[in-house]
């Protein structure tokens, strides 16, 4: 992986559980929703599908990407 | 603390007396009056949200019905309440003694006080069970809110929320990707 996965698993699953506490206590969900138990392991998929793609923080020059340099002058 | 106190409050009240749920199995009775007039007894439909209020003084009463085989007998005696969270039942408090001939009711009145710092709640399912002898056990099921905003606690939340998701954000930077 490119990014961080243990810190994707560890944010992920305290994401999960401050989203479901908060969601709660807005009375969006009941205690009994299925998403109470399931966020904290969402939030850590989250954590491992971020790490795995690492959107941020990516050189040109690794990816291969970059488009080749303008001529000097032009 | 305070929740789970006066939760408790109104659900002993409700099967050894006075509260609101619906009852599924046994032949308990009972009821719960709040003093804006609020009544909850076995027959309060599962799908109504009985909101508790902060503070307050309840009223209860309740019976449980033996069986016959221990009429003249001192039978033991059990139960409890459990909310639910996602899935699974969790239990908050229990009781448990024993009872003479005639001592299968109980009533009287429960004051309460939910601290301020306890935020105000969504629906919770609450499940009170209780085991009178050998007679079946009674079992209710009722949904409940605890009045008030989410207050501190909520905003916590909130930004444990915002927190963690920018630090999970974070956690899709390149590893080992200096600035040229």
């Amino acid at each position: 992986m490119r990014g961080r996965p243990i810190l994707g698993v560890i944010s992920g699953f305290f994401f999960g559980i401050f989203l479901a506490l908060t969601l709660f206590l807005y009375g969006i969900i009941p205690l009994e929703s299925w998403l109470m138990v399931a966020l904290p392991f969402i939030g850590i998929i989250l954590g491992l599908v971020m790490a795995a793609w690492a959107p941020f923080g990516r050189s040109k020059s690794k990816s291969g990407t970059a488009p080749p340099e303008e001529p000097a002058g032009a | 603390m305070g929740l789970l106190t006066a939760l408790t409050a109104v659900f002993i009240a409700v099967l050894a007396a006075p509260a609101s749920a619906e009852l599924k199995a046994g032949e308990c009775s009972g009821s719960a009056t709040f003093t804006d007039g609020t009544v909850i007894d076995q027959t309060t439909p599962e799908s109504t949200v009985i909101v508790v209020p902060r503070e307050d003084t309840v009223r209860y009463a309740g019976e449980a019905k033996r069986a016959a085989a221990d009429a003249d007998k001192e039978i033991g005696f059990s139960g409890g309440v459990a909310a639910k969270i996602g899935p699974v039942w969790v239990g908050i408090t229990g009781w448990s003694g024993n009872a003479q001939p005639g001592e299968d009711s109980a009533s009287g009145s429960y004051t309460y006080e939910v601290p301020g710092i306890v935020p105000g709640t969504g629906d919770i399912k609450v499940r009170a069970n209780h085991k009178h002898g050998s007679a079946d056990e009674c079992v209710g099921v009722w949904t409940v809110r605890l009045d008030g905003g989410p207050g501190v606690v909520g905003i916590v939340a909130a930004a444990g929320t915002a927190l963690f998701g920018v630090i999970l954000l974070s956690a899709g930077i390149t590893k080992g990707v200096k600035p040229s």
